[in-house]
């Protein structure tokens, strides 16, 4: 038997568009090898580190953290971290190679190699490293200039010269030239199989996706920046020994290198949770503690025992885990928050916090009676016996995140405002891993195959799959190309998408997820710009945030929140009154008789077609109720037929649990699963989980290629569940009830049913201005203005098309209706709407067209919209003749003013529109037709046995029926049953 | 091992290199070859391949 190899440079498919394995395909082979220990070297990123260190105890493999850095000039270079500032100084590295260069095509200057050298081994690179190229190109003495700037650098001790044999022409000669220079400097080298993929049959792939990478067909691509053969796969020792037989320091080195790289990306990070600031003679524990106090007290007067005990425990475990400082600095982010309300206008210094909270939470942490107090959230836990363990336990080994909803508005400065106070390297918003499904994968795969481009469209489009795998069976079904299934290329196109699916394609930003640290961020994970400006992103998706411990707040952007925040302020301007929402009654009957109505179009979460149909049935009666409402329709709950089940036994279908251990879990939902925190404590109850095994096994069954660990996990519940005197059938009934579909935590269920409450609420009480807030936060939602125009109608709220003397760019209120705005003409953005309002700011109303013309100086085609909008009928006698006049006045802007000519001669009296004309030149010029609706206009070319919409609900359960309209929307949840609306 | 020059055979004295190519897997007519660099008992060079798909042995002309 050879000597033990370790392989200290390979890359997964987080080397993106170039590796061709998953990190657990990875592992699992180097397991089978027999590898003691394994290197992660992705190219110019740290994406997968964690995810590697995490996976591997799994499979018996210490795990290496590495880079493969693209350095100034092209060239490549390996680093290996040896310690935790190695790992460090690693990911500084990566970070500057993108904020120094341009972020698509990172490159690292040189220089900062020495000052980040400690604790850090250097291999010298594949053929594209600066000194094999020299070395191949015959430059021995720059090649030896070279390798004694990385002694000085880092140390003889620390410096490999790295040899590869792929059987890749120029690799023999190469190495030879490689080892006598080594022999001469007096450094030690080291074999390496520049990995990337894990068996030889995924070279194809790699070639493919190297073609991808450079945007070029296979046919075109230079061969020499294709890798020529399969041999860059995980190697068995004896194979590498045959390469390296006349050098066995090579080989022996490889684990000589790896017991000294000891550290742990998983382990040995050792994130500190940010320390706040606090005033003097306090600590951030007791300064937590005193606000908390203060705001209870404001929230209720006294505090009694209830909120006593509450308050000690959630203080115990907030100090027991060190999270003061965390909580203290979404205390500061908030009022940060309220900062940006007060410089937007919508609020003031004097009005408390509490009264207009700047954003709501959502989530677990919703179930924190300190996040209530420090205005995280708006939900009362104690209110609605909500337990704050899914958020915080005794065990915790990692936090869930904390998510904050938002306006639009102040969201987006905020994040600005975040990333300024804290700089970059300590506040970076979170990546998000984009991967490969069908539609990407055909289109990439089919391009560099070579593959006509209407084939490849017709193919990408028509899919209904997400998955790669797929792709075999929906040719099949499709005549045009089932009989391609055997076909040259097409048949490769099958075979490398079924090994692409779920590859990551790129980094992308997550939508709001952000950490904050008071130590340098990129200490632990590289920090890189975003396509979006002044926005910084790190190289881990939450699933690495989530293992790091590390707690993330999601910055995100609520349209609802945008939208209720204008229908409050719209009342106070109306009524001289800004409702208190956190006030409300919560079991108001004549908001729930509307939701039980169906009538919910236009309300936060419960206005989809599958909520629509569902709330009919549930019929809520308070905000518990309305948690379950948002929470059943969730693709988790419908797995498992959850939401009949539901349904059935609230209305009294009898049922019994499979065990009565699960009662604590699922009393208070009939014994069905609707929250993500039920099954949790299911694991924790039935089989003897920890809270936080059982929140990693959730997390499991999210992760893709969870097979084997899934498995390992059943042995564990169906062993934990016999010690609680629960059979295997039993327990596997239980474990059944886990899936990967996602479910609401039960604390989000609520924090979302309360604001879907307070919308239908303000829905129901102030029409009016909820349809001008949700008018002017579209496109949201599931409906069309046409539709939400309608639903206004039906609550007696009208819709008025555009006034060039009235409208602002935005929908607002007149004469007790919605005035549409300016900007909800096609083609008429703010600037024209901005110029409108000056005009008549500063001189008054506009007298006819010509005068809106002249102090206007509208483009022609804005006008145009205008007038077939309707926004100058007060004005003209028809729009025929305002287009007509529009003609003869217009003149395009120029430096020369041009004479303002009398037109009444010229004008002519032309016929005025029809209904039908007005209609059609309203859904081109608005995309609805504020006085009429188009069916009024055909109904009658329906014959009678065309049912109104209206009708269909008298009729019985099971009819067939026939009837006409235009679709609105339609679901297929879990492809079990259609909603379609008209 | 032995290669036929013109008129004589060679015994193989060394492998001094070898290389492997697989591209075009994509085409009608894919390449997939094992090139050896090897020194002759005259001391002559030459490179050959074979042809991993059709089993044959060429050599190499440069």
């Amino acid at each position: 038997m050879s000597a033990p190899y370790v392989e200290l440079h390979c890359h997964s498919n987080y080397s993106f568009k170039e590796g061709a394995s998953f990190i657990s395909e990875l592992l699992q082979r180097a397991s089978e090898l027999d590898y003691p220990a394994l290197a992660l070297t992705d190219h110019n990123n740290l994406c997968g580190a964690m995810e590697f260190a995490d996976s591997a105890s799994l499979f018996g493999i210490q795990p290496i953290a590495g880079v493969e850095l693209d350095i100034m000039g092209g060239h490549h270079l390996t680093l290996l971290a040896e310690s935790r500032q190695g790992y460090a100084n690693i990911s500084n590295l990566v970070s500057f190679a993108y904020m120094k260069a341009d972020r698509l095509a990172p490159e690292l200057d040189p220089r900062f190699l020495a000052d980040h050298a400690e604790g850090t081994i250097l291999l010298t690179g594949c053929r594209k490293g600066k000194l094999p190229s020299l070395v191949a190109d015959g430059k021995m003495d720059e090649a030896e200039e070279v390798l004694r700037d990385y002694l000085n650098w880092f140390g003889v001790s620390n410096v490999f010269v790295e040899l590869q044999q792929n059987l890749w022409h120029g690799d023999t000669e190469r190495n030879r030239a490689l080892v006598d220079l080594a022999h001469r400097v007096g450094v030690g080298y080291v074999a390496t199989g520049n990995v990337h993929y894990h068996i030889q049959g995924r070279h194809r792939l790699h070639q493919a996706l190297t073609a991808i990478q450079h945007n070029k067909r296979l046919d075109d691509i230079d061969y020499n920046i294709l890798k020529p053969n399969p041999m860059f796969y995980l190697k068995h020792r004896d194979e590498m020994a045959v390469f390296f037989e006349s050098l066995p320091a090579a080989i022996s080195n490889t684990t000589m290198i790896a017991e000294r790289c000891s550290f742990n990306v998983s382990k040995d990070l050792n994130y500190q949770f940010p320390d706040y600031p606090v005033p003097e003679g306090y600590t951030p524990q007791t300064y937590l503690e005193k606000i908390c106090h203060d705001a209870a007290l404001r929230r209720y007067g006294t505090i009694n025992d209830k909120v006593r005990t509450r308050l000690d425990e959630e203080f115990r475990l907030i100090g027991k885990h060190n999270l003061a400082g965390f909580f203290l600095i979404y205390y500061e982010i908030i009022q940060m928050a309220r900062d940006v309300m007060i410089d937007l206008g919508l609020s003031d210094p004097e009005i408390p916090l509490e009264e207009r909270p700047p954003g709501r939470g959502r989530g677990s942490s919703v179930s924190m009676l300190v996040g209530y107090l420090i205005e995280l959230s708006h939900i009362d836990p104690l209110m609605y016996d909500l337990s704050f363990e899914r958020f915080i336990q005794e065990d915790m080994v990692s936090v869930p995140d904390i998510d904050l909803d938002f306006p639009r508005n102040i969201r987006a400065e905020l994040i600005k405002r975040v990333h300024a106070h804290w700089g970059w390297e300590r506040a970076a918003l979170t990546g998000m891993i984009s991967t490969y499904q069908t539609k990407g994968a055909v289109r990439d795969l089919g391009k560099v195959l070579g593959l006509p481009q209407d084939d490849i469209d017709a193919v990408a489009k028509r899919s209904e799959s997400s998955s790669a795998k797929n792709l075999a069976n929906e040719l099949a079904a499709n005549p045009k190309f089932r009989d391609r299934l055997d076909a040259p290329v097409w048949r490769e196109l099958i075979e490398l998408a079924y090994q692409l699916d779920g590859f990551p394609k790129y980094l992308a930003q997550h939508p709001g997820g952000m950490i904050i640290s008071s130590t340098p961020l990129i200490d632990v994970v590289p920090v890189r710009p975003s396509a979006i400006a002044d926005r910084y992103i790190m190289d881990w998706d939450k699933n690495s945030i989530d293992t790091l411990g590390a707690v993330k707040i999601d910055f995100l952007a609520l349209g609802a929140l945008s939208q209720m925040q204008e229908a409050l302020i719209l009342i106070e301007q109306r009524t001289g009154h800004y409702p208190d929402l956190s006030r409300v009654d919560g079991e108001d009957s004549a908001v729930y008789d509307m939701l039980h109505r169906g009538d919910t179009i236009g309300l936060f979460q419960v206005e989809s077609p599958a909520q629509r149909q569902t709330i009919t049935s549930i019929r809520p009666k308070n905000l518990t109720e309305m948690a379950w409402e948002v929470g059943a329709v969730r693709p988790g709950v419908g797995a498992n037929d959850g939401v009949s089940q539901f349904i059935k036994r609230l209305k009294g279908e009898p049922w019994d649990y499979d065990h009565p251990l699960e009662s604590r879990a699922l009393e208070r939902t009939f014994g069905v699963i609707l929250y993500q925190d039920q099954p949790l404590q299911l694991a924790v109850d039935v089989a003897g989980f920890t809270a936080s095994e059982a929140d990693q096994l959730r997390r499991t069954f999210g992760r893709r290629n969870n097979e084997s660990a899934l498995a390992a996990y059943w042995d564990r519940f169906r062993d934990g569940a016999a010690t609680n005197g629960v059979n295997e059938e039993t327990a596997a009934k239980v474990f059944g009830k886990f899936n990967p579909h996602y479910m609401f935590p039960e604390a989000h269920a609520f924090a979302f049913g309360v604001t879907a409450y307070h919308m239908a609420w303000l829905k129901y009480y102030y029409p009016l201005e909820f349809y001008v807030g949700i008018f002017n936060q579209h496109p949201m939602g599931s409906y069309s203005l046409e539709s939400l125009k309608q639903d206004a109608k039906r609550r007696g709220v009208y819709v008025l098309n555009p006034d060039i003397n009235h409208s602002v760019a935005k929908a607002s209120v007149k004469d007790e209706s919605v005035l549409l705005g300016l900007s909800h003409v096609f083609g008429v953005g703010a600037e024209a709407a901005e110029s409108v309002r000056q005009a008549r700011d500063a001189a008054g109303p506009f007298l006819d067209l010509g005068d809106a013309m002249r102090r206007t100086g509208l483009r022609r085609l804005e006008l145009e919209r205008l007038t077939l909008a309707g926004a100058f009928d007060s004005m003209v006698s028809s729009r025929k003749e305002g287009l007509w006049e529009i003609g003869l006045r217009y003149r395009p802007a120029s430096p020369q003013k041009s004479l303002d000519l009398p037109v009444q001669d010229e004008m002519v009296s032309l016929r005025p529109e029809t209904d039908w004309e007005h209609m059609t030149q309203e859904y081109q010029t608005l995309g609805l037709y504020p006085s009429g609706h188009y069916m009024e206009a055909i109904r009658h070319i329906f014959g009678p046995e065309v049912l109104p919409t209206h009708e269909i609900g008298q009729l019985a359960d099971g009819t067939r029926v026939v009837t006409a309209g235009i679709k609105i929307s339609f679901q297929r949840p879990l492809g079990k049953m259609v909603f379609i609306t008209l | 091992m032995s290669v036929a020059q013109v008129r004589r055979l060679l015994r193989v004295a060394l492998i001094q290199d070898l290389w492997w190519i697989d591209y075009e897997w994509w085409r009608p007519e894919p390449v997939s070859r094992m090139y050896f660099k090897i020194v002759l008992t005259d001391g002559s060079t030459v490179t050959v391949f074979r042809d991993l798909l059709n089993g044959g042995w060429y050599k190499q002309n440069y």
